[in-house]
């Protein structure tokens, strides 16, 4: 196991370099830069210059690249050019809101997603089955844009019950009170979800079905409930972890258009605005958070994996 | 009663008279969500693809003194929108753009996908470590990302927007067919092939591919879908192809932009048709998946 | 800078542009006032007190105080909030109903010009002082001149060859009374309105320090000095946090101070109680908010939460919502012009747009009346010349108000087939190069097809539809215009002026006027765009004429000379003229008043009023 993990590990640093050199150098290979763009028309070649040189842009790449990486290991994810303030203390006002509103939309999925996957796995073709099915579907099909739109017609409009906007409070405490106002977002993000993670789940338990083990408890004379749901469930949930932790962008993705539409201020919110305004630190420091938290994500599900899956554990090497 | 007696009682009659192929057929025919995905995706093929040729409209020039008609008003079936275009046949023209990225970078990225996993799963060791590596960079960086530094650098057209989005969909099928390679790679004739010095390249394209086929196939139904979602996306997030182009996604933002004037057919034909063909590919792919796991059972 | 966003879902598409062209040209300006525009209702029983919140646009965060602001501290708000708080030498704005001085707002009497224009003498109000009680006096104006002076490079607004490079020698006459020589003679209205509204007395007696043990002296007078001092200072005014403790900042001369400054942008400015000049605050606090995006502005005005807020573009059809909650709804036109330039430099099409005839064609091809009131839905305004049309000025010339070239697209198609180009399949073809009268001109080979392409600014539906309607209607003489869409600031960073070898030198054609191109200063010459050495000549238009007319609007006092250079542009079309959309369609409180919408852009917040 520990040499697993340190496998894992030293595995997850190489990413990380490669993703911090892969979306460095695209940004900078950008041509132009951001100065002008920055500054306004109105900037002068002197200040054109001098903000170049104040950011190294004048270095060459590589100089460049060496530069934002010590930076990067003392810490440092810079300042932006833009918001008066270091993208580290943006990425804290910003991030626990991003995770408030996917881990309540992703918790929501899950709950209906794992009991559908089970139920879809084993149905039977009926009218039933169809009609879930395609709802599924359809929820899955539709842009959350879209999805959003039509929530807000429905619950803001046609019967106005609900607010149209995400509360806007700074704090987690009275983003929690102004709970009502979170409904429509979570289950914008939620219904996208739905249907990718029962996808998922529906085809783990297909082939758990399939698996030595159900049968063997059946013979044992195991209820079928509990083969289903104490055996094929429990087992079924790997791939659903194993899933998760590379989900990450994707959800970010989602949470991007449901926190603008819904004018919610979070990572999502500052990374669009970033690429607005060419804020290359805010860009660089929201893809590297993004892209740490996958990979540790994705350690993470390995991890689970092998404490619920015993055959997962079996192939550890 | 047997969890899995539902399958065996619908493959029953099929398994003593015909081969795996046959048997798949009729598992998919089976299936009415699959054959409706089916029609529907024709139709829409014979409305985007066919329907100008019945319908003429100038997509190309607008008519602002036209401009967003209301359906039924001067022969424009579903009105004009905020330039002046019929909308009817911007649908058409739309739906081209959309089917035809969708399609293409679908397959693009299975295909990528599947020669890159198919590689890293038959080779193991080393260079398998580097190339899931680089799958696991991709996965971690936003496809969102990867989209606004291209669209700052290259022009949108469509053979762009293909290569774009194929360039960040290759991943997942990446995964799922260097998972297959992985168990293919420990069968006795991989094994024997390896160790008769036979030609790596023919062993991935001749053994590995076509025994991952199941997979790829499924997948690449869903990778097309996904990819009608992603460059609907790219369109709301204002990325997408260069006007007087357009495609479905481009169309819906656009719409959803004029909510609060009423101008509903600006909105709802553009978003039923994703819905619609995404979910025909989706009921597609549902239906190949179900009728795979027959042959393999089968096997 | 505003940005237009769209109603709903669409706020995803708006770019958030912190440091736009719009904010940061009206810096440029510096000169504020009130305007006539849509100046709210006056009368009613003036309230004293109160409190008003003011909707500043998405993502415009203020984020500077002091008087001198460093690049990429210019943005708009910044110097309207700052000139409430440190008044300037001079302050222009529309408040006469035209762009004019403004001469309660500022710190000095009108300036006496003399020696032909080379000589400025300048004489403070009488009765200013700063809230720690000192008069404001020209030691004050000297201390500015002086960090200026000594720090131009780090200096934002600074353009070699004026100011300060162009005042030769300052001279203290007495405490109020100041002489400026300049390096040669000015036109006296242009350099009050474009040079000496920058100037803004700062509070020696307490700014002029080295180091944070705060000891004062007349460390300015040396140049190194100078450059402690200025350092010293700058490295104050990077602290947004402590805007509202630290005690440089209280010591104020005009008619508020700032009592909140929040990294996030908000701000709120309260009555100067130690204010001693004639244009005293009525209103206790004025809150300037940040919003994320134009319509979450929208929502919180919906629900009442702004006093003078803004609707989207395209919420226009919710006038009527908004009027009845208690609102009045008011464009806010800026004095300001929007264009499409040209890269004259451009390897492909640079010869083809040297051809007078070719921008005559394109510009005829231009509907604008049609695009302003369908696409803009008449929050844009027609613009045929360099020099801004709302509201009438005495520099517009009878030229450009008639519009030379109408839109008529069968002269425009004309002027192509009678220039040697042969339209065939949509496409016009250059089949008679050559540099006669019926050929297509210098430069041009055979062959040589009419493919534009074009870089425009993304994230506003009405910016998206005037550029397609652009390229239908060049379609049809002939011209194929390719579209490119990008946020603004790429706009920008990817259409910079340039050299034919160089590689940046590929864009050909770029708009970046959602909210107007250029805002002016109050004296609307065009040196800076139109000039062969302007510092945003992006499309490095050069023509002798324009240059010396350019040149004779500045240092002439001929009061013809604005005419004539807006006549000879308009008719030479440097760049393609479009229409012009106003800064923002406001709404403001039924029971607000006083509140001018100045085009400068600025606000006299001190004037505003509640009424019973």
């Amino acid at each position: 196991m520990i040499r697993f993990l340190a496998k894992r590990l030293g595995q997850a640093i190489v990413v990380i370099l490669l993703v911090t050199v892969i979306v460095f150098l695209l940004l900078h290979s950008v041509p132009g830069g951001p100065a002008r763009g920055i500054l306004g028309p109105q900037a002068s070649p002197q200040a054109i210059a001098a903000f170049n040189h104040e950011h190294g842009f004048d270095k060459s790449l590589v100089q460049q690249y060496w530069a934002f990486l010590s930076r990067l290991l003392h810490g440092d994810l810079g300042d932006s050019y833009t918001l008066n303030q270091s993208v580290g203390s943006l990425i804290g006002q910003r991030l626990p809101k991003t995770l408030v509103l996917t881990g309540l939309s992703t918790l929501v999925a899950l709950v209906i997603a794992i009991p559908l996957g089970v139920w879809q796995g084993r149905r039977r073709r009926g009218l039933t089955d169809y009609t879930v099915t395609t709802l599924v579907f359809v929820g899955y099909a539709t842009p959350v844009f879209f999805l959003a739109l039509i929530l807000v017609i429905v619950f803001t409009e046609k019967i106005p019950i609900l607010p149209p906007q995400a509360p806007q409070a700074q704090t987690l405490g009275a983003l929690f009170a102004d709970s009502r106002a979170l409904i429509l977002p979570v289950l914008a993000g939620a219904i996208a979800t739905v249907a990718a993670f029962s996808r998922y789940m529906r085809s783990a338990v297909l082939d758990n079905l399939a698996e030595d083990y159900v049968r063997t408890a059946r013979a044992k004379g195991a209820s079928e409930r509990r083969v289903v749901w104490l055996h094929i469930m429990r087992n079924s949930l790997t791939p659903i972890i194993a899933m998760l932790g590379y989900y990450l962008p994707v959800l970010f993705s989602g949470a991007l258009v449901i926190e603008s539409v819904f004018n919610y201020p979070g990572m999502g919110l500052l990374f669009w605005n970033a690429a607005q305004t060419s804020d290359y630190p805010i860009l660089l420091g929201t893809v590297l958070v993004i892209a740490l938290a996958t990979v540790i994500g994705s350690l993470l599900a390995d991890i689970v994996q092998a404490l619920v899956d015993p055959r997962v554990r079996g192939s550890i090497r | 009663m047997t969890v899995s007696a539902p399958l065996m009682t619908e493959q029953a009659p099929a398994t003593t008279a015909a081969g795996p192929y046959r048997r798949m057929v009729r598992m998919f025919l089976a299936n009415r969500l699959a054959v409706t995905g089916l029609v529907i995706l024709g139709l829409l093929l014979v409305f985007c693809f066919i329907g100008p040729l019945i319908h003429h409209t100038d997509q190309v020039h607008t008519q602002l003194a036209d401009a967003t008609l209301s359906p039924g008003t001067r022969g424009h079936l579903l009105g004009t929108d905020d330039v002046g275009r019929d909308v009817l046949g911007r649908l058409m023209v739309g739906g081209q753009t959309s089917l035809e990225i969708g399609i293409a970078a679908g397959l693009l990225a299975t295909l990528i996908g599947t020669v890159w996993g198919a590689i890293s799963g038959y080779a193991g060791g080393w260079i398998d470590a580097v190339m899931m590596r680089v799958v696991d960079a991709g996965i971690a960086i936003p496809a969102l990302f990867l989209l606004l530094v291209t669209a700052t650098i290259l022009r949108p057209t469509v053979p762009v927007q293909i290569l774009i989005i194929g360039c960040v969909s290759w991943l997942v099928p990446a995964r799922l067919v260097r998972a297959e390679a992985l168990s293919l790679r420990s069968r006795d004739y991989v094994q024997a092939m390896k160790a008769m010095g036979g030609g790596h390249g023919r062993a991935v394209f001749r053994h590995v591919i076509p025994n991952a086929i199941g997979t790829v196939v499924v997948n690449a139904t869903f990778q097309v879908a996904d990819a009608i979602l992603l460059i609907a996306y790219v369109s709301f997030l204002g990325l997408g192809v260069a006007p007087p182009k357009t495609d479905w996604g481009g169309m819906l933002s656009k719409g959803i932009s004029y909510t609060s004037e009423g101008y509903w057919w600006l909105i709802f034909p553009a978003g039923l048709a994703i819905v619609l063909v995404v979910c025909a590919f989706n009921c597609i792919g549902d239906g190949l998946r179900d009728a795979f796991e027959v042959r393999l059972q089968g096997r | 800078m505003r940005r237009r966003s769209p109603s709903f879902p669409a706020t995803a598409r708006t770019p958030l542009a912190v440091l736009g062209v719009a904010a940061t040209l009206l810096v440029a300006g510096c000169s504020s006032g009130s305007g006539q525009g849509g100046s709210s209702a006056t009368g009613g029983t003036p309230q004293q007190g109160g409190s008003v919140t003011f909707a500043l646009p998405p993502n415009a965060t203020p984020n500077w105080i002091f008087p001198l602001g460093t690049p990429g501290h210019l943005a708009g708000y910044n110097s309207a909030i700052r000139q409430n708080v440190f008044l300037p030498l001079y302050a222009y704005n529309g408040s006469s109903g035209t762009v004019a001085m403004d001469e309660k707002a500022g710190a000095a009497k009108a300036p006496v010009y003399s020696n032909g224009g080379k000589t400025v003498t300048i004489t403070l109000k009488d009765g200013l002082t700063w809230a720690n009680g000192q008069k404001v006096t020209t030691r004050d104006v000297e201390f500015w001149f002086n960090l200026a002076k000594a720090n131009k490079a780090q200096w934002g607004n600074y353009s070699k060859g004026d100011l300060p490079d162009n005042v030769a020698k300052f001279t203290t006459v007495n405490d109020t009374t100041f002489k400026l020589d300049l390096t040669k003679a000015y036109n006296p209205e242009w350099f009050t309105a474009n040079q000496l509204t920058y100037v803004t007395p700062m509070p020696q007696s307490a700014w002029d320090v080295e180091d944070a043990s705060g000891k004062v002296g007349d460390y300015d007078r040396t140049t190194d000095g100078a450059k402690k001092v200025f350092k010293y200072l700058i490295g104050e005014a990077g602290k947004l946090s402590e805007y509202a403790s630290n005690p440089l900042w209280k010591v104020a001369d005009g008619p508020f101070t700032v009592k909140e400054f929040t990294t996030t942008g908000q701000v709120t400015l309260a009555k100067n109680a130690k204010y001693t000049g004639d244009d005293a605050a009525h209103l206790d606090a004025v809150t300037f908010k940040p919003f994320t995006s134009a319509q979450a502005e929208f929502n919180v005005l919906r629900s009442g939460g702004v006093d003078y807020g803004y609707l989207p573009a395209l919420a226009v059809s919710q006038q009527k919502t908004i009027e009845n909650s208690g609102y009045q709804v008011k464009p806010w036109n800026g004095w300001a012009i929007t264009y499409i330039p040209y890269n004259f430099n451009n390897p492909e099409m640079g010869a083809v747009f040297k051809q007078l005839y070719i921008r005559q064609a394109v510009q005829m091809s231009i509907d604008q009346a049609t695009i302003s009131r369908v696409i803009w839905h008449d929050q844009a305004a027609p613009g045929y010349g360099p020099v801004p049309q709302q509201p009438v000025s005495k520099y517009l010339s009878q030229d450009q108000k008639n519009n030379p070239y109408p839109y008529d697209v069968n002269k425009a198609k004309a002027l192509l087939t009678s220039h040697g180009w042969t339209i065939a399949g949509n496409i016009a073809s250059c089949t008679k190069p050559g540099t006669g009268a019926d050929q297509c001109g210098a430069g041009i080979k055979a062959g040589t097809q009419l493919k534009f392409s074009l870089l425009t600014e993304s994230g506003s539906t009405e910016t998206d539809n005037t550029m397609q309607e652009l390229q239908s209607s060049l379609s049809k003489i002939g011209i194929a215009l390719s579209i490119k869409s990008e946020p603004l600031n790429s706009v920008l960073d990817h259409s910079p002026e340039c050299k034919p070898n160089q590689s940046t030198c590929s864009w050909q054609l770029s708009f970046f006027g959602t909210q107007g191109s250029w805002y002016f200063p109050a004296y609307p010459s065009g040196e800076q765009i139109f000039a062969t050495d302007g510092g945003t000549n992006l499309g490095s238009y050069s023509d002798p004429t324009a240059d010396k007319l350019v040149k004779e609007s500045t240092s002439s006092s001929d009061p013809q000379a604005m005419q004539q250079y807006s006549s000879y542009l308009a008719k030479q079309l440097p760049v393609i003229w479009m229409p012009n959309p106003a800064y923002q369609v406001s709404a403001i409180r039924n029971n607000l008043r006083g509140v001018v919408q100045d085009p400068l852009a600025f606000m006299q917040p001190q004037r505003w009023y509640l009424a019973k």
